[in-house]
Parts: C-alpha cells; sequence; structure tokens
C-alpha cells in the first residue's frame, strides 16, 4: 500500500485540531471567537450562527442542549438563570445535555479579550480533557475549594 | 394595572386545543386565553418580537434568535452605542432597533425579565 503523502496527513491532521469542541451561544459576540483564535490557533470554537449554515439558531434551549449532545459539543454562553435550568430540566426527562460552560455574571458581555482568556486557558489546562456529558463549568472558576 | 373584557367566538377544535394546552400549563383556559390575545397582538405591533418561557415568566425574544430582548439592551448599555451593538451580534441592524424598541416601549417587563435571569444567587465554581 503507497504511503500517504505528508501534505494529505497534514491536512487531516489539521482538520481534526479544528473539529469544533465548542459552540459558543448567540448571546456571546463572534468577537469571542476571534479573541480566541488570536491567543490559540486552531482553537475549537465555532459561533452557532456559523454552525451548520445557522440552522441551530431557532432551537430552544432544551433542543439546543440535546442536539449539542448528540454532536460532542460544549455550549459556551453567559450565565443565565434558564439555561442551566433547562439542562436541569433535561436530564430529570432522562435525556443529556453535551456540557455548559458558563461566563458567571460578573464577566461583562463586551469584554471579549477577557473571555476568551479565561475561556482558552481553562479548555488548555483542564477542559479539553474532561467528559462533559452532562457537565457544567462557570468561568472564571470559584477559587473557593469545592 | 386595570383589566378589560375581550371576548370572540372560534371553532369548537380551537377551544378544544385551548383547554388541552391550559391543562398541560396547569392554567386555566381563560389566563391562556388572555396571554394568547397579548403576547399576538404583540407580535403583530412589534414585528420580529417572539415570547418564550424563562425562569421569570414569559420573556420577549428575537425571532429566530436565541437572545431575549433584555439581553439587546444590556448590551446596549455596555456599548452606549447601537453600532456596537449590532456589531456585538453581528446583526442587521433592524434587529437591534425593533429589541430596543420593544424594551423602550416595555421598560418594566424587561427590566423583571433581566432580574429574573440574573440577580438569583451567584452560581457554585
Amino acid at each position: 500500500m503507497p504511503k500517504p503523502s505528508p501534505r494529505k496527513s497534514a491536512g487531516r491532521a489539521t482538520a481534526k485540531l479544528t473539529q469544533p469542541r465548542l459552540l459558543a451561544d448567540e448571546n456571546t459576540s463572534h468577537r469571542l471567537i476571534s479573541g480566541c483564535r488570536r491567543l490559540v490557533a486552531p482553537f475549537p470554537i465555532v459561533h452557532i450562527a456559523e454552525w451548520q449554515d445557522g440552522s441551530w439558531l431557532g432551537l430552544d434551549d432544551a433542543a439546543l442542549l440535546m442536539s449539542c449532545a448528540e454532536a460532542g459539543l460544549v455550549l459556551v454562553a453567559f450565565d443565565r438563570a434558564t439555561l442551566p435550568w433547562h439542562a436541569g430540566q433535561v436530564l430529570r426527562a432522562g435525556q443529556n445535555h453535551g456540557g455548559l460552560v458558563l461566563f458567571r455574571r460578573s464577566v461583562r458581555s463586551t469584554h471579549y479579550g477577557h473571555q476568551a482568556r479565561l475561556l482558552t486557558e481553562f479548555w488548555a489546562d483542564e477542559g479539553h480533557a474532561w467528559d462533559w456529558l452532562n457537565r457544567v463549568v462557570y468561568l472564571p472558576k470559584s477559587t473557593s475549594a469545592s | 394595572m386595570s383589566t378589560a373584557y375581550v371576548s370572540g367566538r372560534v371553532p369548537a377544535r380551537y377551544e378544544r386545543l385551548v383547554a388541552r394546552q391550559a391543562r398541560a400549563a396547569r392554567t386555566s383556559k381563560s389566563d391562556l386565553v388572555a396571554r394568547y390575545v397579548i403576547e399576538k397582538s404583540l407580535e403583530t405591533e412589534f414585528p420580529g418580537i417572539s415570547f418564550r418561557d424563562s425562569l421569570s415568566g414569559r420573556e420577549a425574544y428575537l425571532t429566530g434568535h436565541r437572545v431575549a430582548v433584555w439581553e439587546v439592551l444590556a448590551v446596549r448599555e455596555e456599548t452606549m452605542s447601537v453600532e456596537k451593538t449590532v456589531s456585538h451580534f453581528r446583526w442587521p441592524r433592524v434587529l437591534v432597533a425593533r429589541a430596543l424598541a420593544y424594551a423602550k416601549a416595555f421598560p418594566e417587563e424587561i427590566r423583571r425579565s433581566r432580574d429574573g435571569e440574573t440577580d438569583t444567587a451567584q452560581a457554585p465554581g
């Protein structure tokens, strides 16, 4: 069997590296995505408006959470009370969600650089290796022992 | 708030449908009909605005999107600029304008939605 050309192998490796693991919800800005990619290239995040041609924009919370589980995506959003509540509802209904990363309310919606640093550092240090099914994490992480 | 009486006749199948939905929502048929009248009339008055369930009750949001009206207002207040709000969401300007128009018309409702979503106790790590 002929060896794969180095060029093609490199292409496959890049595609694997850039396979999205994180889906940024619509209340985050595209600037978070570009901020993450400026810090870590390639960073495995995609904005919901860019994912599946934007067809997930119309999903309600529960449907989005379950779709993320099926696609192996962790949802990144701002901490609004209803989203984790819906995540709990999904679990109580015997379904799974793909994991949630929520920016705490102390993180301002427009502090894109701060959000990008929090997310890329957490992902590099811990998040990339986790089993995310039904897991919820708040950023910045609590400084108190839990 | 003062209230007024609204009535109308509908084909029987819709009465049965509303009655079933009221039972599912654990509310009365008249309360559900009142909600439908209010929300549909507002959706007609403010094109592009719809309503959905949230922890603080029914919440106005942008039709076809996942963003609540109060979230658009919050970004507008942070940026102090409509243009920067448009850039934040990367939406057509008209969407931001619609959200802000609704927020201006119903400031108390929007404040309640915002408080309900953001004023609860801080989450653990």
